[in-house]
């Protein structure tokens, strides 16, 4: 029992978005740093998967990402959604800026890398290259919902309201990825 | 809409990715460049404090009145009200921010499990006995933890004696118990001695006689509480 009071009493106890941001909107860089490190990671592998694992580029996006949130946080209104989906967006659409800007990516040259690197986090469930060929085969919302979903365990709710879709059409863009892959990575098996 | 378990494989190898992190050298700017020192270094209280209000709220509105909590305090093990009275010790320990205060608390705690493996032994009850050896484990162990992480010397010698003191009660314990009863009491000497080594090599100083523990308000108390109070009228 003392775990669960642990764990619910640290989940409310956490300096909320709430707080953290409307400090952060008042000038406190302290608290924007304190969100800019609990949302590190998530925005990072996002940006990770969109720019096709590219680590230089996925690092300068995340930067910018947070750049963008510090500059613009006075038009976040914490009652109207949360921080998590606004951030999201924001990093959604530094992603197209990047894309406008720098067509081109060395996709092979990426995944390579990138299977390298991943190869030893996910062991030999899958091979690794494979998963993220596959990955790179999606249009870039399957791409995306497939991330938030399966990597940042987002519901389809604030998948949908982030990507300003409906749940069903989100569900639907889930389904249609994970077909995908799996005829992807049957293809793999049998010519590997 | 579609069911997913036939993708379940995917599913995971995806769910796998969720262990990629953004670099280190990232992280390190952000502290940098965003946080101050004086945040780096400086605890969170109102964290720490929210944390402790919480624990407060939830604890009354999960164990109900405060009276259930009093109540709980006398009882033994096997009783419906023992559970909560471990829990009601458990909270007091998580909620005290001193770490002497702290260790005292875990160390008493401490006494308290070893006075019940000491009764369960006694009566033969040893679904009793085996849990109560449990609480004492965890007890001695969360005491050890606070004691190092403190870096006192008091607090790691009051900690290395009170040991030595359960060390040798239930050395007397264990012999007028059941055999069936030693497994367990030797189970607790083992995590008497352990801990009191760990202590022993955390502090370095090897004390094992140090006068003001003597007033240590977690030394074995043979009747000295009102837990303790209970086992001796019997």
């Amino acid at each position: 029992m003392l775990s669960w009071i642990k764990r619910h009493a640290s989940k409310f106890s956490k300096k909320s978005d709430g707080v953290l941001i409307k400090k952060a909107q008042a000038g406190d860089r302290n608290a924007f740093g304190n969100l800019y490190l609990k949302y590190l990671d998530a925005i990072y592998r996002y940006v990770f998967f969109r720019v096709n694992f590219n680590t230089p580029d996925a690092e300068d996006i995340t930067e910018l990402v947070f750049q963008k949130a510090w500059e613009n946080l006075g038009t976040f209104k914490n009652k109207d959604g949360n921080f998590k989906a606004w951030i999201y967006r924001i990093a959604h659409n530094t992603v197209l800026d990047h894309y406008k800007k720098q067509r081109t990516t060395k996709l092979d040259e990426y995944i390579e890398d990138a299977s390298e690197s991943l190869e030893e986090i996910i062991g030999n469930k899958m091979k690794t290259q494979a998963i993220l060929v596959a990955l790179d085969t999606l249009s870039d919302e399957q791409k995306q919902v497939v991330t938030m979903r399966f990597m940042e365990e987002m519901s389809h709710k604030e998948i949908a309201h982030i990507l300003e879709k409906k749940e069903d059409a989100i569900r639907a863009l889930q389904y249609r990825a994970l077909k995908q892959l799996r005829e992807l990575l049957k293809t793999y098996e049998e010519y590997r | 809409m579609k069911n997913t378990d036939s993708y379940s494989d995917i599913i995971r190898s995806l769910e796998s990715f969720q262990s990629i992190e953004a670099p280190e050298r990232i992280r390190q700017k952000v502290i940098n460049h965003w946080i101050t020192v004086d945040e780096k270094t400086k605890p969170s209280y109102t964290s720490f404090f929210a944390v402790r209000i919480a624990v407060i709220v939830l604890s009354l509105l999960v164990l109900g009145t405060a009276g259930v909590v009093v109540a709980s305090e006398n009882s033994k093990p096997g009783s419906i009200l023992y559970p909560i009275k471990k829990k009601v010790e458990q909270i007091k320990v998580f909620v005290t921010q001193d770490k002497a205060k702290k260790t005292d608390l875990q160390l008493n705690n401490a006494n308290n499990s070893l006075n019940e493996i000491k009764d369960s032994a006694k009566e033969n009850k040893d679904t009793e006995l085996n849990n109560a050896t449990k609480e004492y484990e965890r007890d001695v162990k969360g005491a050890i933890d606070t004691a190092k992480k403190s870096g006192s010397e008091d607090i790691l010698n009051k900690t290395q004696n009170t040991l030595q003191t359960h060390t040798e009660k239930l050395e007397e314990v264990k012999t007028i118990v059941p055999t069936q009863a030693q497994q367990a009491i030797q189970n607790a000497i083992n995590a008497s001695e352990k801990g009191k080594e760990e202590v022993k090599s955390n502090n370095g100083t090897g004390n094992t006689n140090n006068s003001s523990n003597a007033n240590s308000n977690a030394e074995i108390k043979e009747n000295g509480n009102s837990q303790n109070d209970s086992h001796g009228k019997k």
